[in-house]
């Protein structure tokens, strides 16, 4: 995705509980912070593969986010300061995540 | 016959002499081919020849493989047209694949046998043929035997048995994008049909393009970008140079690997896939082209595809490349055909495709959020 500049609705994944890859990128420097949530996110899909998100605007990933299927996790330059409030337990033992810049 | 007794009794020379001439005249004309098509293909065609090596007495069977529109079929029926004057039999059936798929089995199997043995088909329909009238009728025949687009082992798979026992120097060419075919069928060598060079693009290029808006810097830079996005592909270039747009649009179409419609690649280029491969074939041409193949094989295999039998089948399907640098790596005019496959899974409704990389739509689905709920 690139030249992406709007505001996101906190539900906008909700529709989308099948999507796999998801990468949000900026070919510029001056294209960060495309996607602004000024309400939060609320809902990542839970079938998610590849988190891919560059410039990630929020502190944490959704509370209810479950991330039991991801493969490759990438937050370069992101906002995070971390990934989730408590244990996902089943993710850490699981899952062989790749993990990117956070 | 009224223009041949006319020549007759104008000329004063014999009548042997007479029929020598007209055979030449028929020959001259049967023998040229359409040169535009053949823009390139001189040089392999002849190494072709080389590989068949005529004169020996063995029986020998080429595979004719290469990418959808690299010239397969036309090589091969360039190789006809030399060569068949010297086979007592000559049995060439075209576009293989589609005749199965459209009367069958069966049907393609009488009309082989049919035209092998030289008989009506519907006498191989009525008759048991025993292997050994076969063998016996056939060991002693010199046949020259053509199977175009061989996408599937089980397109010949009925039939095949029966080019053992073809006599002594009968020669057997199969064109197929599926490079297992060839394997599968034992075909002796497999010739991989490479494309044109730059100056040999440049002019199938130019051929009928109108384009004369344009300063001759700017035609040279677009055309120059257009043969890459061909890859040297003569049926890309075909499509390239008939098309009734403007070349500045079509280059940034082609820059950006926008999904392009293009006749005969579109149809072909995902035939014969299974599921796997074809998601996957999806998947690299919408997200994953010019990516470590490993990475790549990480994610699809979290996704429920396997990865690794996918790409070697896509290998062989001549869709997809494994760079030197481990990059998985599909020819532009390809990539932008898996895309113009997901394009059109809904033209109007991008939120309803299966796949989307494109900032608008993307833009487009997050905030009229129409995106369907079982995608």
């Amino acid at each position: 995705m690139l030249n992406l500049k709007f505001d996101a609705n906190p539900n906008v994944f909700e529709k989308m509980c099948n999507l796999r890859l998801l990468k949000l990128y900026c070919s510029k420097a001056e294209e960060k912070h495309g996607v602004s949530f000024p309400q939060g996110l609320e809902y990542l899909p839970s079938k998610l593969r590849l988190l891919h998100w560059e410039y990630y605007p929020l502190s944490s990933l959704p509370k209810s986010f479950n991330p039991e299927n991801l493969v490759e996790l990438n937050l370069p330059s992101s906002c995070a300061k971390k990934l989730w409030k408590g244990k996902k337990a089943r993710f850490c033992t699981t899952n062989s995540v790749k993990y990117g810049k956070l | 016959m009224f223009v041949l007794s006319t020549l007759f009794l104008k000329s004063r020379r014999s009548e042997s002499e007479l029929i020598d001439e007209i055979v030449r005249d028929a020959l001259k004309v049967l023998c040229s081919a359409d040169k535009v098509n053949m823009i390139g293909m001189d040089m392999q065609v002849e190494e072709i020849l080389s590989l068949l090596c005529i004169e020996s007495l063995d029986v020998r069977s080429i595979g004719i493989w290469g990418t959808v529109g690299i010239g397969k079929t036309t090589i091969a029926e360039e190789i006809f047209r030399k060569i068949s004057v010297q086979y007592e039999t000559c049995v060439v059936l075209k576009d293989l694949h589609k005749e199965v798929e459209v009367k069958g089995h069966d049907a393609v199997r009488e009309n082989f046998l049919s035209e092998v043995l030289e008989v009506e088909p519907h006498v191989i329909r009525i008759s048991d043929i025993k292997t050994s009238f076969l063998r016996s009728r056939l060991q002693r025949k010199r046949i020259l035997v053509i199977l175009d687009d061989v996408n599937d082992y089980r397109d010949v798979d009925t039939f095949l048995g029966t080019l053992n026992y073809f006599g002594p120097g009968s020669r057997i060419i199969m064109t197929s994008r599926n490079r297992r075919v060839f394997v599968l069928c034992k075909i002796d060598h497999v010739y991989e049909v490479k494309p044109l060079d730059i100056p040999k693009s440049l002019l199938l290029l130019d051929r009928g393009t109108c384009q004369i808006v344009l300063s001759p810097e700017v035609y040279k830079t677009l055309s120059l970008e257009l043969v890459k996005f061909s890859n040297g592909n003569p049926q890309v270039l075909q499509f390239l140079s008939s098309i009734d747009r403007e070349w500045n649009k079509l280059s940034q179409e082609v820059k950006t690997t926008s999904p392009i419609y293009i006749p005969g690649i579109f149809e072909k280029s995902c035939c014969g896939l299974d599921d796997n491969e074809r998601g996957i074939f999806l998947d690299i041409a919408c997200f994953f082209n010019r990516i470590d193949k490993d990475n790549v094989a990480m994610l699809l295999d979290g996704c429920g595809f396997s990865a690794h039998v996918g790409f070697r089948g896509l290998v062989d399907k001549s869709l997809l490349t494994i760079s030197q640098h481990n990059l998985v790596d599909m020819l532009s005019f390809i990539q932008a055909t898996g895309r113009e496959i997901v394009r059109q899974e809904s033209a109007d409704r991008p939120g309803d495709r299966s796949r989307l990389w494109n900032a608008d739509y993307i833009r487009h689905v997050f905030i009229n959020d129409t995106v369907s709920h079982h995608k």
